[in-house]
């Protein structure tokens, strides 16, 4: 460990000289304009010219660095970075897109690490942000150093589907919004034979749902009963295990419960096939009680429609807290500098430059004055937003660099009202501490696996979900017995739950494992 | 000079090409305009049938595609038909299904199955009830109910024609929609297969029409299924006329071609409207390129021709020019063509008198061709005939002879022969000179019997006398052989010394007076070949021996001076003949000899100086030639070889060749070519020669001179000798002893 720290030092060390080295050389030209070349990544359909856009040209005026960019569209991308590491000639600068920073800097050692430069203040934008951020560990790669810029625009979303519930037809049932599985059960009662449309017909479907998805489907039903249900069925618990889904008694808490709204035509039998499309098509003719969705405003929703629901905090069977899967913000690749780079303190000026708050908005919304407006308070706001990817000709949106904290982002920039909508019902469930309290994204996003591990994963993963979906279609149309769960686990048990369990228990103790040690 | 002339002509050129080029141009170009325009037309209806094929085989085999998917979801064991109110489980494992039938089919992206006796739609992604789905569908012309309605009544392949849609199922605006039986047997199914297929694909199926101007329709039943309109005419003005291959109707003012295609099965047809204006303008823009291209060809065929003009109009120009000056005029009034006429006219009148000068110089050109007759200057007889045919005497005849005649008192021009009495004869030709020294006229006659030139000396003899008293005629004997001519003329010469004998009262005959030459020339012409040998051997020292030797034999020998001159001419004709090709300068052998200086020598040393000096003359220009013409080269190599090893019995020609890298055929001819004789002749001649030597100087046997000169066997040797020399060695030999003891008492006495 010692050993580990000294050497760590010795490289800081070195690389913090060879940072002074490369300051000295490039003090000389620093008055006049520094020239780098970079690998730009551009999203498919889009034709523009990087070197030739005006929200460069002015990075270039406040910088004093101009870059050349060679533009590679995303089907092209990852051929072409490995084309680029391979052939030994690389450009100063890797702009978004993705990059394998473990096997470019921790393994081939051909990116620069940036972490020596950012505790020297070379980029006070960006450093500030990532620090308030606390997303740190998400950047820094298995040998203790960042490699990267990250790219966030974090929109407070800490989970996909929230709850609605058919105001209107609580207000004409003279209902309260239910709190319990119990009181939504009855909620839902009332719903079937309340005529609450008030067209004389018993053509209201209380519970609708998809199926497998998580802002439309019956997942987040398991949340009533404790089980925050992902696609991948893997969660952590509070105490750091990994736990399997479909294995925990909240499931099948949940199964029987759905075996009973369906019984009783309280649950939407169509689940098991339909498709959003034809959700939606339901929702909107206006009979649905209860359902989960991303949010109401500007969705498949027909506005008249969404203004008839309200947003319901997850209901809880007794005995149990509600608990949603939690969404956290995953930090994507935003720049690197390789190991050829001709100008390590240019190039962190003109990368640091776009992360000044005006600058990094400008970049994704467009000039101000223009489509971007300072409000009186200081923050940001989009004017209006222009058809066919015309912003692309002036600012490099999506492809631009960006880094913005949830909280950072609401203090400069005031977001589109339907985002707003979100970040409130996101803001009422984490008051209402609904969502599980690590979030599953952890295990199954951030922390990183090796390729085998993946693969083992993807084969699991695959056999497990055929068993456990067949296993909720059957229980809930026809219900289950002792016997049937026994065997439903032993099946599962067969097709390698165990190892999945194990596998994902294995790179989250390694993952957390280093980043005690980084701490 | 000629402008207009030269205009003219080479006007006259310049148009007649012009003309042809024209004629030409506009035949190749009506040709082709009417060919062009025919062929294009076809070629364009054709190619919409090309394309409606095209267009039939890619929809049909989409057909295929989807009959095939209905028939296996039919025949799956998986896919069963239940009613999801009862068993709503079972909707989970269809989806799953129908999966790979979705992700196969290239044609549509939306698939649907409804299962007899269940109200529901499924795909592999979704399910509703019918009446949902028909509502979702929402057709332009077609209510929900009547779809559903359509759906669960559908027992046989049906299609709804492309109309608009406005569905969140389709991101399409309009739709053709197929709706096919489960299964192999349509009665017998379990439920029916929804294939709704984009306008879009339809259109790009349309999309390869050239330049936009064609309606492009696919029909069933009579019914419009999708179409791609570009032109304004709706299918109902031209389904009337509708027939299999190309159609014209008229509409609205317009003509317009329909162009049909049926395809293999389900009822379906192709079809394809275009405006026949359209098809002009297409047309006669493939006219255009193709005709494009003829004036080019025609300036350069224009070019040409005036080329050609002015290439023809030169020489033309130049004849006049040529014409102009010979004959001093320059009538520029006249045009060329008739100037050449009246030069060529010109040209024929001079022609004419020159003729009748030449006729006037001919019997000077006879007198010539006379002496060079008989002074045997033509080497071939083809020579001969050609020269006195030159000079106006047919002389390819049997035989001829030489008379001469004694120039009576006021008679000195020899007769002409074609005049009478002479004319009064056949079948003869001939000329006579003066030979002044001689006071005598010369006749060389040819005649096609011999009696004609009997007939011919009897009468010039007749004629002379008539014209001065006393004429000496005599007649040499008959020849046939050209190379004879000096012969003759030392035989008439001898005929004509022999008047002093015969008297003058007949006409002469060398006939009568040739017995003695008759045992002479033998002898000469063995003596001839000596000295001839001797020269091949280019051996001065042998040569002067053999002349000695001729001498000797002619001094010991009592011979008339006639004899003399005739020994003499055969050895000097028979020398110059068999080396001529040695000699430098044939001018300067004929300078030492002819017949007429022969037969003006008056005794054996004028005869002996003439024979060594062409001799010397044969020697040095056989020298100057391997000197001069003919480096060292392979034969000069054989030739000393031989001269070396000519006794070594061993010695073969083959072997000789062998040795020099030469086949033997081209060894022996080149040899020959360059020495006169085969190499086997040249290598006999050097052992004879070394064994004369032997046998004359030495006493060796017979068998060992054989034996030192070459040959194993003796009687090889003697029959060698005697072939080369004319007798046999021991002949020879005896003869030389006898030569050596009549010559040793004249040393002795001297």
């Amino acid at each position: 460990m010692k050993r580990g720290k000294m050497l760590g030092l010795l490289t800081v060390a070195a690389l913090l000289l060879s940072g002074c080295a490369s300051r000295q050389e490039s003090a000389e030209p620093a008055a006049s304009t520094a020239s780098l070349t970079a690998l730009q990544y551009e999203i498919e359909n889009i034709a523009v010219d990087f070197s030739d856009m005006w929200y460069f040209r002015r990075i270039e005026e406040q910088t004093g660095v101009h870059v050349d960019f060679d533009e590679v569209k995303d089907p092209e991308w990852n051929s072409a970075v490995s084309l680029t590491f391979a052939k030994g000639k690389m450009p100063d600068l890797i702009l978004r897109g993705s990059l394998d920073v473990e096997e470019y800097g921790v393994s081939q050692h051909l990116l620069v690490p940036l972490d020596p430069y950012l505790e020297q203040g070379l980029m006070p934008n960006y450093a500030s942000r990532l620090e308030e951020s606390g997303l740190k560990d998400q950047l820094t790669a298995s040998d203790g150093h960042m490699y990267q810029l990250g790219f966030l625009i974090s929109q407070g979303v800490n989970t996909n589907g929230h709850f609605f519930i058919n105001q209107r037809w609580l207000d004409k049932l003279g209902l309260e919004a239910p709190q319990t599985v119990e009181q939504l059960t009855q909620v839902l009662r009332s719903f079937r034979d309340g005529d609450p449309n008030g067209n004389g017909l018993r053509e209201e479907i209380p519970l609708e749902f998809t199926f497998d998805d998580n802002i439309t489907g019956i997942y987040n039903l398991f949340s009533f009963f404790g089980l925050p249900l992902n696609e991948d069925y893997a969660y952590v618990d509070e105490a750091g295990a990994v736990r399997f889904g479909p294995e925990e008694d909240g499931f099948f808490d949940t199964l029987a419960w759905l075996h009973q709204m369906y019984t009783e035509g309280l649950l939407d039998i169509d689940f098991i096939s339909q498709g959003s499309s034809i959700w939606a098509e339901k929702v909107n003719e206006g009979q649905v009680g209860v359902f989960s969705y991303w949010r109401l405003q500007n969705t498949a929703l027909l506005p008249d429609v969404a203004k008839a629901y309200r947003l319901m905090l997850p209901v809880h069977a007794k005995g149990q807290r509600a608990c949603l899967p939690r969404n956290m913000d995953i930090i994507e690749f935003g720049a690197a500098l390789t190991t050829d780079n001709r100008d390590i303190e240019g190039s962190l000026r003109w990368l640091d430059a776009q992360f000044e708050t005006e600058n990094m908005l400008v970049s994704q919304n467009g000039a101000v004055g223009d489509t971007l407006i300072r409000r009186e308070d200081g923050r940001y706001e989009v004017a209006y937003v222009p058809k066919d990817n015309e912003l692309y000709r002036s600012v490099p949106v999506i492809c631009g660099q960006f880094f913005a904290p949830a909280d950072y982002y609401a203090s400069v920039y005031v977001p589109a009202a339907h985002r707003q909508e979100k970040a409130g019902y996101c803001a009422q469930y984490e008051e209402a501490g609904v969502l599980e309290t690590v979030s599953h994204k952890l295990l199954t996003t951030v922390a990183p696996r090796t390729t085998a591990e993946n693969a083992e994963i993807v084969r699991l993963k695959a056999k497990l979900k055929a068993i456990v979906d067949a296993e909720i279609v059957s229980a809930v149309t026809k219900g289950y017995t002792e016997a049937e769960r026994a065997s439903f686990l032993q099946r599962l048990r067969d097709a390698g739950s165990e190892a999945y369990k194990d596998t994902y228990q294995q790179i989250y103790d390694r993952w957390q494992g280093e980043r005690e040690t980084r701490e | 000079m000629n402008k207009t002339g030269r205009t003219s002509v080479f006007i006259r050129y310049a148009l007649s090409y012009t003309a042809v080029v024209l004629t030409l141009f506009f035949s190749i170009a009506g040709y082709l305009y009417v060919q062009t325009s025919r062929h294009s037309r076809e070629r364009l209806i054709e190619s919409q049938i090309n394309r409606l094929s095209r267009i039939a085989s890619q929809h049909e085999s989409y057909l295929s595609e989807m009959l095939t998917t209905a028939e296996e979801i039919g025949l799956n064991p998986h896919i069963e038909a239940f009613r999801y109110d009862e068993e709503p489980w079972k909707a989970y494992d269809l989806q799953l299904q129908l999966i790979p039938y979705t992700s196969t089919n290239t044609f549509c992206d939306q698939i649907y199955l409804h299962l007899n006796g269940d109200d529901r739609i499924y795909s592999s992604s979704s399910s509703m009830t019918l009446p949902m789905f028909a509502r979702m569908v929402s057709y332009e012309h077609m209510t929900a109910e009547a779809f559903a309605d359509l759906i669960r009544s559908t027992s046989r392949l049906t299609v709804l024609p492309s109309q608009r849609i406005s569905s969140s199922l389709l991101d399409a605006s309009s739709a053709v929609t197929f709706l096919i039986p489960l299964g192999a047997n349509p009665g017998t199914s379990k439920g029916l297969m929804l294939f709704l297929i984009k306008d879009s694909v339809y259109q790009s199926l349309f999309s390869d029409a050239i330049e936009g101007n064609v309606n492009t329709y696919i029909i069933r039943d009579g019914e419009v299924l999708s179409c791609s309109e570009d032109l304004p005419v709706a299918w109902e003005q031209a389904a009337p006329h509708q027939v299999e291959g190309a159609q014209t109707f008229r509409w609205q003012g317009e003509d317009w071609t329909l162009v049909s295609q049926k395809g293999r099965s389900w009822g379906l047809a192709y079809a394809a409207v275009l405006r026949n204006a359209d098809l002009d303008a297409a047309v006669g823009r493939e006219i255009f390129s193709t005709l494009a291209v003829l004036p080019v060809f025609v300036v350069l065929c224009l070019a040409l021709a005036l080329w050609m003009a002015r290439r023809h109009a030169r020489p033309i120009r130049a004849l006049t020019g040529l014409l102009s000056s010979a004959s001093g005029e320059d009538d520029a009034a006249r045009d060329e063509i008739q100037r050449i006429s009246t030069g060529i006219r010109q040209l024929t009148n001079r022609n004419m008198e020159l003729a009748t000068r030449l006729e006037r110089a001919l019997p000077m050109q006879r007198h010539a061709f006379v002496f060079q007759f008989i002074k045997g200057r033509f080497v071939t007889r083809e020579e001969a005939v050609a020269a006195g045919s030159a000079v106006g005497l047919d002389i390819s005849r049997s035989c001829y002879a030489i008379i001469l005649c004694s120039s009576g008192d006021g008679c000195d021009h020899p007769f002409d022969l074609t005049q009478p009495p002479f004319a009064g004869l056949a079948g003869y030709s001939g000329a006579g000179v003066e030979l002044v020294a001689l006071k005598a006229q010369l006749y060389l006659v040819f005649a096609d019997v011999s009696e004609t030139l009997a007939r011919l000396a009897a009468l010039v003899r007749c004629e002379g006398e008539s014209a001065g008293g006393r004429c000496v005629t005599a007649i040499s004997a008959v020849h046939t052989d050209f190379e004879e001519a000096p012969a003759a003329y030392l035989e008439a010469a001898a005929a004509y010394d022999n008047r002093f004998v015969m008297g003058n009262e007949q006409v002469l005959s060398y006939q009568d007076i040739s017995a003695d030459v008759a045992d002479i020339l033998p002898q000469a012409q063995k003596l001839t070949t000596s000295i001839s040998q001797a020269l091949a051997l280019s051996s001065r020292e042998l040569l002067n021996a053999r002349i000695e030797e001729l001498l000797h034999y002619l001094k010991n020998t009592n011979m008339s001076p006639f004899a003399f001159r005739m020994i003499y001419n055969s050895v000097i004709n028979s020398l110059m003949r068999t080396h001529a090709l040695s000699m430098v300068n044939t001018e300067n052998a004929r300078d030492i000899y002819d017949i007429f200086s022969l037969s003006s020598c008056q005794s054996i040393d004028d005869l002996d100086d003439m024979l060594r000096k062409l001799c010397d003359l044969l020697l040095s220009g056989a020298e100057v030639s391997e000197e001069k013409i003919a480096p060292e080269d392979e034969i000069d190599l054989v030739t000393r070889y031989m001269e070396e090893h000519f006794n070594d019995p061993e010695i073969s020609m083959a072997a000789i060749a062998d040795s020099f890298e030469l086949s033997t055929t081209r060894f022996s001819l080149s040899f020959k070519e360059k020495k006169g004789m085969p190499p086997l002749e040249y290598l006999t001649l050097l052992r004879v020669e070394h064994a004369k030597e032997l046998l004359a100087k030495t006493d060796l046997p017979i068998r060992d001179v054989s034996g030192q000169v070459g040959y194993y066997d003796s009687g090889s040797f003697i029959r060698r000798f005697k072939q080369v020399t004319g007798e046999t060695p021991l002949q020879y030999r005896r003869a030389r002893e006898a030569e050596r003891k009549q010559a040793a008492p004249e040393e002795v006495t001297e």
